[in-house]
């Protein structure tokens, strides 16, 4: 489990699943919703994402490819001490709920 | 196998039976995968002379070897069969996210033949296929559809492409519509699918895709992705959306207003790009894979049709419902785009044969006896939605309507089908081809009639800032004078027979041809993500034979079915009227000469239409038995 806490930007996301992809190809060397530990869901009638990370995510911090491969910065991972204030100041920021 | 699932589904609904086989090598080397193994598998699954309505005719679901993949917009997907709307070979394309489910569900494609004894949906799962009674599916619309499977089989995550109404009753105007929004577009596959008795596809897999060098491959889609954030048409797509194509298109006086009486639409300001920036977006989604969040999403905030939301509103949907029919009201813009999806209509097709049906009315030819009591005024923003329903549902006038406007012209007669636009008996998309000569020759050639994306020379526009990009060039491989005059017919032949090989590749791919249009569309750009997804050693020079491959197998299928060379033509309005006002005034199309390069660079004969003995021995390809 990481220490530091998974933000995503409700207005950026745009629910691609490329984040998917880069956790499961450095994970397990394919491309695999199953394999990845960041999971993106869509509403299945209002098609807003929300995004959730795994227990298991255990990605050395700063390496993290679900974040390096977001091209509409909408993930950021904080360190635990910030996110409080994070929170305060999250505007459409959100933390993910962790599974 | 890395890249592909390595499977292809064979189901015969006559005799409810399923057999699974490997993909080939031979499939793989000379096809590649999506558009190319659909292209090659309609061939072989189609017999000459087939009844498109009939239990013979093949349905086909295809994706391609990156589908699936972190591989930028790898998420389209192909269906096709022989046209009810031509008599040709159609296929048309999707994005959204059924393409990867399909691959991640074990299958590279699905092919579908006989006709189920009473109505059933397919249900796709981790390698196996299951044929399912439809039930009360039957008769719901696209929207209705997904959610009830998904409330069938407890799963929120299924993917599901059907038909609503629209092709249940097999109009030749009917597509197929994945996840809720996303149209398959042209040439009548939706009522190919109704023929079958087929409501719906739905999809789940949990198997992934299997990469070869998965450094090389996250190496090469962060490479991509930065490239494409470098491209004009990126930021174009991800803050003003598709309908921004059609304020370029007004501004060029090709929007085709009064169904192509005028260059330019005299309410456009009501209609244009920022009209539904401004008063209807709320925000934008992707496709799945796709760094480019372009697909909008729409509400319809006050008045009558409050609380409408659709998504995916496009260039052709304001021009169809827009300015083709002089309709200056943007709530029936979005609304009818929404009743075409539900319905599953290619609103193109819908568009532009009511635009027709229009100028009948105003000329007189048809008139409110012909019509049920519809006062088929420009701009009846009711009379459109009306038809919509009637045109879905088989009913009334729209019965005439649902056969598009070239059976239309034939039912109305005095001389209509000279404004009948449409090429090959498919209507024409978006732009008037009068004021851009390669749009045009692509027009006439494409083997599924009258559709702007198999050349996709949108090198001739111009758009790009401080003109057309090196890259843009080296994809058309044609002259600078062709690209730079949208009026000279110099080197549009060339072009637009190159530019079909690269955009086959996109489509093989299964990669999104607005994304790759310009430096992802590059074979260069290409070759080291298809390479690092399979762990093969494909070559650009591969690339393009196949691309070329591709084109002439579909010219064989037409040329199977008795096309003839004096098929590749334009409505009479588009060779013969010029376009009377605005930015494009006195332009008209002059075909013949940009035909003559095409066939010529093409290898084919200008009198019999059939590629050459050398031309097919190089590809490797048969000629027709």
């Amino acid at each position: 489990m990481k220490s530091n806490i998974l933000f995503f930007n409700t207005k950026l996301c745009s629910g691609c699943l490329l984040c998917e992809m880069a956790c499961s190809l450095v994970q397990k060397g394919e491309c695999s919703r199953e394999a990845s530990f960041i999971k993106v869901s869509m509403h299945p009638y209002l098609s807003v994402p929300m995004v959730s990370l795994s227990l298991e995510c255990n990605c050395p911090d700063g390496e993290e490819k679900c974040v390096k491969i977001c091209n509409q910065e909408a993930l950021a991972f904080v360190p635990r001490e910030d996110s409080t204030l994070k929170l305060t100041e999250a505007g459409d920021w959100f933390p993910c709920p962790l599974i | 196998m890395y890249g592909y699932a390595g499977k292809i589904g064979f189901i015969n609904l006559s005799k409810k039976r399923v057999s699974i086989e490997k993909v080939g090598e031979d499939l793989i080397k000379g096809y590649l995968g999506g558009i190319g193994f659909l292209t090659r598998l309609l061939y072989d699954n189609v017999p000459r002379g087939a009844d498109p309505y009939g239990p013979e005719n093949a349905l086909i679901f295809a994706v391609g070897p990156v589908n699936g993949t972190i591989t930028p917009s790898s998420n389209r997907w192909t269906v096709g069969a022989k046209s009810p709307a031509t008599g040709l070979i159609v296929s048309g394309n999707a994005g959204g996210f059924w393409g990867s489910e399909l691959k991640w569900a074990g299958f590279d494609a699905l092919v579908i033949t006989g006709r189920a004894e009473k109505p059933c949906y397919l249900l796709v799962e981790d390698g196996k296929i299951s044929i399912l009674p439809a039930g009360k599916l039957w008769g719901k619309d696209t929207e209705k559809t997904e959610q009830m499977l998904r409330a069938i089989h407890n799963d929120p995550n299924l993917k599901v492409a059907c038909i609503g109404q629209g092709g249940e009753n097999m109009i030749p105007l009917a597509t197929v519509i994945g996840d809720k929004t996303h149209s398959a577009g042209r040439g009548g596959t939706g009522a190919a699918m109704g023929s079958k008795n087929l409501k719906a596809v739905a999809v789940r897999g949990h198997l992934g895709v299997k990469i070869a060098d998965p450094e090389a491959l996250m190496s090469e889609a962060q490479r991509l992705i930065e490239v494409l954030m470098s491209e004009y048409h990126y930021w174009r797509y991800k803050d003003k959306g598709s309908p921004s194509g059609t304020t370029l298109y007004q501004e060029m006086g090709t929007v085709t207003a009064y169904n192509g009486q005028h260059g330019q639409f005299d309410k456009f300001d009501s209609v244009g790009r920022d009209v539904y920036l401004n008063r209807y977006s709320i925000g934008t989604t992707s496709c799945g894979n796709c760094p480019l969040p372009g697909w909008r999403k729409y509400v319809v905030r006050e008045g009558r049709f409050k609380g409408v939301w659709t998504d995916g509103l496009e260039n052709s949907t304001v021009q169809c419902f827009g300015t083709k029919i002089g309709n200056p009201d943007p709530d029936v813009v979005l609304v009818a785009h929404d009743l075409c999806n539900k319905y599953s209509l290619d609103e193109i097709s819908v568009g532009v044969t009511i635009a027709f049906a229009m100028e009948c009315f105003q000329k007189g030819i048809i008139t409110t006896k012909d019509t049920g009591g519809i006062e088929l005024t420009w701009g009846n923003g009711d009379a459109l939605l009306k038809l919509i329903d009637m045109i879905a549902h088989n009913q009334g006038f729209g019965k005439i309507l649902g056969q598009g406007c070239k059976t239309a012209a034939e039912h109305f007669g005095h001389d209509s089908d000279k404004f009948a636009l449409q090429v090959k008996g498919l209507e024409i998309s978006t732009v008037d081809p009068r004021g851009y000569q390669a749009w045009a020759l692509q027009y006439a050639v494409s083997s599924r009639g009258a559709h702007h994306m198999r050349a996709y020379s949108t090198w001739e526009f111009g758009e790009t800032p401080g003109g057309l990009s090196e890259e843009e060039a080296e994809l058309a491989g044609i002259p600078e004078t062709a690209r730079t005059d949208r009026f000279s017919v110099e080197g549009k032949g060339k072009g637009v027979a190159i530019a079909e090989n690269a955009r086959a590749i996109v489509d093989s791919l299964e990669m999104c041809k607005t994304v790759a249009r310009q430096k992802l569309g590059l074979y260069d750009n290409q070759v080291g993500l298809l390479n690092a997804v399979t762990g093969r050693e494909w070559t650009k020079q591969d690339l393009m034979k196949i691309g070329e491959r591709k084109n002439n197998l579909e010219r064989l299928f037409n040329l199977r079915e008795g096309m003839n060379p004096a098929d590749d033509t334009l409505p009479w309005r588009a060779l013969n009227e010029p376009i009377p006002d605005g930015p494009s005034e006195g332009a008209v199309v002059n075909l013949e000469p940009m035909l003559d390069e095409y066939y010529a660079f093409r290898g084919w004969d200008r009198e019999t239409g059939h590629p050459m003995p050398e031309k097919l021995k190089e590809l490797g390809l048969e000629p027709i038995d």
